[in-house]
């Protein structure tokens, strides 16, 4: 199992290498950032001193060795934008995405394997066809346009949630002093219930716009995947042997139903990364993907690498681990 | 739509070979040959919610198309006396906030919305197609390169992937379409190696080869159309993921650049106003759902009726 993980581990490195080779590529074509930064009524002189101070007058190939040194220094060099640091900017946005995309998976098990198990016990009833269409509906669905649907619905005509936003900054400024940047956790550590009951519902609303298509993606998962375990042999022992049908759902088929479901849940991670860059947009939270958004916009090619980086690098570890647990959770899989 | 349930004659070839996994020869003479498509269409048939989803996306594209003629205003003129507008019977589904017709603006946004669509299929699946034969058939150190520049490429979440393109090359609704083809490549690539990679040693395959037939003759004679089935399935469920990128792409002002009308765009429009007239938003997205919602109908019947192997 442990040479298993050191090798997967060692065969992302090539494709890091490529990620970063992708993103440094991107930055060294696009166009000249010392207009973005010195305006437009910068002198040739000043824009030259600023080329060299940015090292962009180098050979390509060096500015890559260069870029690669540094990132070997967990230095992602500095927004063209604000100046920062790219990975403190990160740093500040990245934990707001976690918790978002968290929320999104949680909400997306619970409601898709209880729809599912549902939908395979009772198959081809009034749930079951209607939980499928709407499954169908689900993953069709724009996930920004069911944000503005959900907009308009809770705070425009109910007058309740929030339109935009992660916390009211009135409360922000009297009883939340954060050391971290993951609001959710913290205040609920914290025992902060005013911030905490504050920030859950600024993120109620974007989170299931969020899982909306993982929640049907595994919704139809559990059920076919139950529906094929229940016609299994071990099955039918359970039942000759006289347990009763819950007994029989929960017990013996749901653990191994749930096996290929954990995967799908697994491989939706990389989705709601690039899902959380339409729904951050949609709702204005200050995460990862509104970043990446705005760094696009502004044409601030260091962040936009530095981001997309750094999003490769969560997707391709979590798939590594995706994969490591399945094994765990499967034991009839062997790593040789 | 109801037809009596056919026993679907099993020994039909693929294309110019034997269909993998079909064995039972023709049973009777009576049915004269019959077409591939024919036999695809006849188990299509069945599949209700399938052809329900082929005729209405048929039906958006031809308002698409005609819109010229069915659009009842010009989508751009802007009218202040009119501005966000409920549905009415001047403007059946009301106004923007620049008192343009919604209605109109949705059958000239569909033209662009589609294509979008269509064209970001053709150009992934062009170049997967490329990919993928020359990998398959290639092996050896050029198949690892290129699947691991396929790996690379998968190692990005699409949207993000979409977006850090469009950063590159700039906004457009012809950069969006490149982008998100691009982000499409190695799904397609995949397929292609892994069907050539499975038809190569077949018994056909070597026969031909011994017949002195050239790899690009086998290539395109005997291997492609057998992978046909799942690239076909592949690229109608991909051309609604297209549609819903494009829209992504469009509603994150990276798309289509106003005034010109496209249905994600209008989304990102409508969101300013949504306090004041949340029903600019409905339109646009229900038709992006509607389209999506065909297309990934007609799919999973596609998918079924082509292959019956293939089923998830």
């Amino acid at each position: 199992m442990l040479s298993y993980i050191l090798r997967r581990l060692l065969m992302t490195i090539p494709v890091l290498l490529g990620i970063t080779l992708v993103s440094f590529m991107a930055l060294s074509v696009t166009a000249d950032p010392t207009s973005a930064i010195l305006g437009q009524h910068a002198t040739l002189e000043r824009m030259a001193d600023l080329r060299t101070q940015l090292g962009l007058d180098d050979p390509i190939p060096v500015q890559y060795y260069h870029y690669l040194v540094k990132l070997a220094h967990g230095d992602l060099g500095r927004s063209w934008m604000t100046r920062a640091p790219v990975i403190t900017e990160i740093a500040q946005r990245f934990p707001h995405t976690v918790e978002l995309t968290v929320l999104a998976v949680i909400l997306s098990v619970i409601l898709g394997v209880a729809v599912g198990v549902i939908s395979a016990v009772k198959q081809y009833s009034w749930f079951d066809n209607l939980s499928m269409i709407g499954a169908l509906v689900g993953v069709s669905m724009p996930i920004f346009w069911l944000g503005l649907v959900l907009i308009a619905i809770f705070p425009v005509k109910l007058g309740i949630l929030h339109v935009s936003g992660l916390i009211d900054p009135k409360l922000a400024l009297t009883s939340f002093e954060p050391k971290t940047h993951f609001y959710l956790t913290e205040s609920l550590v914290t025992a902060n219930w005013e911030v905490f009951r504050n920030v859950l519902g600024h993120l109620v609303l974007p989170s299931v716009a969020l899982a909306a298509a993982s929640t049907a993606l595994v919704a139809r998962m559990t059920r076919s995947s139950l529906l094929e375990v229940v016609n299994q042999d071990y099955i039918r022992t359970a039942r000759a042997k006289g347990l009763s049908e819950r007994l029989v759902v929960y017990k013996h088929a749901l653990k191994n139903a749930l096996i290929p479901v954990f995967t799908v849940v697994g491989l939706q991670f990389g989705a709601l990364l690039g899902g959380a860059v339409l729904t951050e947009t949609t709702f204005s939270l200050p995460g990862v993907g509104k970043l990446a958004v705005d760094a696009i916009l502004n044409g601030d090619m260091p962040l936009v690498n530095g981001i997309v980086l750094l999003v490769a690098l969560a997707f391709v570890l979590v798939n590594l681990l995706v994969d490591v647990l399945y094994g765990w959770l499967d034991p009839r899989i062997h790593y040789s | 739509m109801s037809s009596e349930p056919i026993p679907a004659p099993a020994g039909a070839p693929l294309g110019s070979g034997a269909a993998p996994g079909s064995t039972v020869p023709a049973p009777v003479a009576e049915a004269p040959e019959e077409s591939l498509w024919g036999q695809v269409w006849k188990r299509l048939r069945r599949h209700r919610l399938a052809v329900a989803g082929l005729v209405v996306f048929v039906l958006l594209v031809t308002a698409s198309v005609a819109a010229p003629v069915l659009a009842p205003y010009n989508p751009d003129a802007n009218d202040y006396t009119v501005q966000l507008q409920g549905p009415s019977r001047a403007h059946w589904l009301g106004t923007d906030d620049f008192g343009r017709d919604i209605l109109s603006r949705i059958l000239w946004g569909g033209r662009r919305s589609l294509s979008v669509g269509v064209v970001a299929v053709a150009i992934g699946l062009g170049l997967g197609l490329v990919v993928g034969a020359v990998s398959g058939y290639a092996g050896g150190w050029l198949d690892n390169l290129l699947m691991r520049i396929m790996d690379i490429l998968l190692a990005f979440p699409s949207v993000l992937l979409a977006i850090a393109v469009m950063s590159i090359l700039g906004r457009g609704l012809g950069k969006a379409m490149i982008a998100i083809g691009i982000v499409a490549i190695p799904h397609y690539a995949r397929i292609v190696r892994a069907s050539i990679l499975s038809i190569r040693e077949s018994d056909y395959v070597v026969a031909a080869r011994a017949g002195g037939a050239s790899h690009f003759r086998i290539l395109t004679r005997h291997i492609l159309p057998n992978a046909m089935a799942p690239i076909i399935v592949r690229a109608t469920l991909g051309t609604s993921e297209a549609i819903l990128e494009a829209a992504a792409l469009g509603f994150l002002g990276l798309g289509v650049q106003p005034p010109d009308a496209e249905w994600g765009a209008m989304l990102a429009r409508a969101q300013e106003y949504i306090r004041v007239a949340p029903h600019v938003t409905a339109f646009p997205g229900l038709m992006i759902t509607l389209t999506v919602l065909c297309l990934n109908l007609f799919g999973d019947g596609l998918r079924d009726a082509l292959d019956p192997r293939l089923k998830a």
